[in-house]
């Protein structure tokens, strides 16, 4: 199918656009294929082009169609009251001050979580030379009574954990706390 | 994260706030809306070829259009804004997968073509042409309803739904063959311009 244009389409929308100029003509027109000259010599000039034009038939009949379509649409459309949606709207936007002003506190919430986390993590770091003391000694009382192949293996287990820990704690806290934290701030903005 | 409710208290305060909070006053609001309710809840009724989807989405442009922070020149621009809100809104609806989950599009076309029929005058043809509608692509209906009902010009309407202005006129023809074929029971071939 090749694409047909002509110049004077958009003086057919005009005028059907401008309500009545045509007071049905042009779709008189359409359907009857008669060039249907009346007063005035733009209208009658236009209805006789668009009943010789093919592509301004068509877009004229386009048009009234939709058009008479959407006036029985509108007709028989039921809106809700102009005050319903209004009171709609202001509570609403109400709400939606509300949640705004609770945002910020929910984002301290958040801070103050992160904050305490790093702060005890740095209090185990800075702590864990006498707590490995402590954990020796209770250690080592509890191995006096192993046996001594048990023994053997170990000091070299419990060094290995020592020089681990620090690292475990911070492989711990990007692996649960931060997907914790960004969910947290995820379901924060969805309400 | 909680759930947020509002007292009655808080309800009154909400009317007492929204003339500031809104663009307009209620009594400018409610000429307004009289005026422009019908068309917008008739073209979203057709774009989106369901009705119930044309009613949220009414109170939706509309709030959007009230909370809006726009300079408007004139009532056209107004009227035009809000076309354009409805026209996102319609867009944004198609590509939420939750508002296609409850009602398939067969049985909102055949509940739209049974209103139709009740509604009109010449029942048949508006049953076709709400069939014929359904047909064409979303963009195709937007494409037809503002520039034959609305009377958009071809800049207006490229910048609305993103389009090239050069490209408008193309767009137009081949949406209007495609109603055409579909009212007829024909199909379209892709076309080129002569």
């Amino acid at each position: 199918m090749t694409r047909r244009s002509c110049p004077r389409e958009s003086d057919v929308l005009d005028a059907v656009l401008r309500d009545d100029a045509f007071g049905g003509g042009i779709t008189d027109t359409v359907a009857s294929g008669d060039s249907g000259v009346t007063e005035g010599t733009m209208r009658g000039d236009l209805q006789r082009h668009v009943a010789d034009c093919a592509t301004c038939r068509e877009v004229a009949e386009v048009i009234t169609m939709l058009r008479r379509d959407r006036a029985q649409m509108e007709e028989h459309a039921s809106v809700p009251a102009a005050g319903q949606i209004w009171w709609r709207s202001a509570v609403r936007a109400r709400m939606e001050a509300a949640q705004a002003a609770a945002r910020p506190v929910s984002w301290a919430q958040g801070v103050t979580a992160a904050t305490l986390f790093g702060v005890v993590c740095a209090a185990l770091v800075l702590t864990w030379p006498s707590l490995r003391r402590l954990v020796g000694l209770a250690g080592g009382r509890l191995l006096d009574g192993l046996d001594s192949n048990v023994m053997q293996l170990l000091p070299p287990m419990v060094a290995a954990v020592e020089r681990s820990l620090p690292l475990a704690l911070g492989v711990m806290a990007v692996v649960v706390i931060a997907p914790l934290a960004v969910l947290y701030f995820a379901l924060a903005g969805e309400d | 994260m909680g759930e947020f409710t509002l007292t009655d208290m808080d309800r009154l305060l909400a009317l007492h706030d929204a003339e500031r909070t809104f663009q307009m006053d209620e009594e400018t609001f409610r000429s307004f809306y009289e005026q422009t309710a019908r068309p917008v809840w008739a073209y979203l009724a057709r774009l989106t070829g369901d009705r119930r989807h044309a009613d949220d989405l009414l109170q939706e442009t509309f709030y959007r259009f009230l909370r809006s922070r726009t300079h408007f020149e004139n009532d056209d621009h107004r009227r035009r804004y809000l076309f354009r809100i409805a026209t996102n809104l319609a867009r944004d609806h198609r590509r939420d997968p939750r508002t296609t989950r409850h009602v398939s599009a067969e049985a909102s076309a055949a509940e739209l073509e049974s209103l139709t029929e009740r509604e009109s005058t010449a029942p048949e043809s508006r049953i076709d042409l709400t069939r014929a509608m359904n047909r064409l692509k979303p963009r195709e209906r937007a494409l037809l309803s503002l520039a034959y009902v609305q009377g958009w010009s071809h800049a207006e309407i490229a910048a609305s739904l993103g389009l090239r202005t050069a490209s408008l006129k193309a767009l137009l023809w081949r949406a209007r063959q495609r109603l055409l074929a579909g009212l007829r029971g024909t199909a379209p071939q892709s076309g080129r311009e002569r």
